[in-house]
């Protein structure tokens, strides 16, 4: 009988039972991140440091994944509210008058619903990305449609319009299709097999396309 | 000595040791339990079922996300394939079995429908602007030409090929088409119309006409190919009026794209912009085209049946399917399509909901009559007219 040692009873006092369960090489945090203890200021500002980033990203587009891998949907409702503000047709009730533009409820819908039917597609012809983060992108690659948007309305102020503004409103907005379009392709692109890449872009390329067509209609009285 | 029991221990291995079997007892188990160990065993070896198992899967449920899934199992030259496929009919090859069997998908149908939306939405505000170069007053486009435009094209596409499906099964058709393949016919029959939607911008009247003619004789051509053998069995009057309600209701679609989305008058200033009259009033002469209705628009107090008082200027009223009505309106547009001098009897097509070929002859000449009496006193009543609605 070789291996079994025993010890004396009063060894076994001195082994001490208490410690921490984290495994050791590991700092131990004493206080949990809880953002009940932060100053509100602080909590606002790191989503609003979380969103602007991932515009930068949007607008200088290289092939990083900073928006797939903390997606959020601030970005996007952001967007959908301004330009459905922005976009919305005037409706005259006395005169039972309209411009013959979208109501709000309507480009609201157009955006959402469209992103979310192009992201349906996705995943359906076997894209490996989740459903959010394709809304996500979707949302945020709207950032430069919008800033040509602005660029519309602020030539929309001149009263009168000739043929020369249109032209530059319209050359605005193909910017901004054409920058929007390849952003998404941008960090959408490698989400599908090969030989399907173009089902998968065409749709992509229709909603902003339909969105461009919106933008550049928009001629408020 | 004492008599002590040999106990004869000794260690294992060894020659010495000894076993007297003499006195063990064997026991031999007959009675196996089911346990998984054995299953391998039980069938005699037989996996030839495994094997098939695992080639034909289990089709999934309806509410998984897999189930969908295979509706969208196509590559991009496979959908390009298929769209060209759809617009050149060729006799001795039926489109169905040459292309789209065995995997009939949704992906291409659903999204032909969906830019053929758009297009002749766009094309029509586009084809608006470009009739009203020149005017001095603002023109303004019309979003609600995309929600009138999809459920057009989507009830077409999906009714269409629902009562299709219900005919071939009430005749017990031998063809063995599914929903599924008729659908995804259909849907890739409507490629054709998306460039033929941009190409109807350009505002030559006969141009669009023939247009319609060859997208209609081409996809139609090809939609006709393709269900013959369906129906050949059957009676010829049967099969014949099936091919021939097939093709008519595609050249149906056509015109009333043309007519509706693009419709451009050749005199600007007497179109009279009114609301459509339901079936119980009589019809006005409704006005296709946004041109002037601003100033014309207050005459759209003769005709009451404001039940949507946002659009007072388009046919937007017409939210009816029109697709109940393509059958009976066709052979109307065909008579009017000739009449060129008179651009309001053309709209009347769009007015009268009962299938009434004969009140909608005698409704055509009431609604002319109307319409010059309105001519004459635009200008007169706009003001009166103007005060009746504020009062109302």
């Amino acid at each position: 009988m070789s291996d079994v040692e025993f010890h004396e009873q009063s060894d076994l006092n001195d082994v001490s039972l208490e410690g921490d369960i984290t495994a050791p090489g590991f700092k131990a945090d004493d206080d949990e991140f809880s953002t009940l203890d932060e100053p509100v200021k602080d909590t606002v500002m790191r989503d609003v440091r979380a969103v602007g980033v991932k515009f930068w990203h949007v607008l200088y587009p290289k092939s990083s994944t900073a928006l797939l891998r903390e997606w959020d949907l601030w970005g996007p409702l952001i967007l959908c509210v301004f330009i459905a503000m922005l976009l919305q047709g005037k409706s005259d009730d006395l005169n039972n008058m309209n411009d013959g533009g979208p109501q709000f409820a309507e480009v609201f819908v157009i955006y959402w619903v469209g992103a979310v039917v192009v992201t349906l597609n996705t995943k359906l012809l076997g894209g490996n990305i989740s459903f959010f983060q394709s809304v996500c992108v979707l949302g945020y690659c709207v950032c430069p449609l919008a800033i040509a948007l602005i660029i519309c309305r602020c030539i929309l102020i001149v009263d009168e319009q000739t043929t020369m503004l249109f032209i530059i409103r319209f050359v605005a907005v193909v910017l901004g299709f054409g920058w929007s379009t390849f952003a998404s392709t941008a960090f959408l692109a490698d989400s599908q097999p090969p030989n399907r890449k173009i089902l998968a872009m065409y749709p992509i390329f229709l909603f902003y396309f339909v969105i461009s067509w919106l933008i550049i209609s928009h001629t408020h009285s | 000595m004492s008599t002590t029991v040999d106990l004869d221990f000794h260690d294992s291995g060894g020659d010495d040791v000894l076993f007297d079997k003499t006195k063990s007892q064997t026991h031999t188990f007959h009675n196996f339990p089911d346990s998984a160990v054995d299953d391998d065993y039980e069938d005699g070896g037989d996996k030839s079922q495994l094997l098939k198992e695992d080639e034909v899967k289990k089709s999934p449920s309806f509410w998984t996300f897999e189930y969908y899934q295979q509706f969208f199992d196509v590559e991009t030259r496979q959908v390009f394939h298929r769209v060209t496929g759809s617009m050149l009919p060729m006799p001795n090859r039926n489109y169905l079995q040459a292309s789209i069997r065995p995997n009939p998908d949704l992906y291409g149908p659903f999204w032909i429908c969906t830019t053929l939306v758009f297009t002749t939405a766009i094309a029509g505000n586009l084809a608006n602007y470009l009739s009203s170069g020149g005017k001095n007053y603002h023109w303004r486009y019309d979003f609600h030409k995309v929600t009138f435009a999809a459920a057009a094209i989507f009830s077409y596409w999906w009714l269409i090929p629902g009562i299709m499906y219900g005919f071939l099964w009430w005749r017990k058709s031998q063809a063995g088409y599914t929903f599924l393949e008729i659908l995804c016919v259909y849907g890739y029959s409507l490629a054709i119309y998306i460039p033929i939607s941009i190409l109807w911008v350009i505002n030559i009247t006969w141009f669009k006409w023939t247009l319609v003619i060859i997208g209609a004789v081409m996809s139609g051509g090809v939609l006709v190919i393709t269900f013959w053998p369906a129906v050949k069995e059957d009676t010829k009057n049967i099969a014949f009026v099936f091919i021939g309600l097939i093709f008519l209701f595609h050249l149906s679609l056509a015109a009333g794209f043309v007519l509706y989305f693009f419709y451009v008058p050749t005199m600007a200033s007497t179109t009279v912009p009114t609301t459509l009259a339901t079936t119980a009033k009589p019809p006005q002469a409704p006005e296709k085209v946004p041109v002037d209705h601003h100033r014309l628009k207050t005459e759209a107090t003769k005709v009451d049946s404001n039940s949507k008082p946002h659009k007072t200027v388009n046919n937007d009223g017409n939210d009816n399917n029109n697709m109940d009505d393509k059958v009976k309106t066709t052979s109307d547009d065909k008579d009017n399509a000739k009449v060129d001098d008179a651009p309001l009897d053309d709209k009347n097509k769009d007015v009268t909901k009962t299938g009434d070929l004969e009140s909608k002859k005698g409704d055509s000449n009431v609604g002319k009559e109307e319409v010059d009496n309105a001519n004459d006193k635009v200008k007169r009543k706009a003001v009166r007219n103007k005060r009746e609605r504020q009062k109302a």
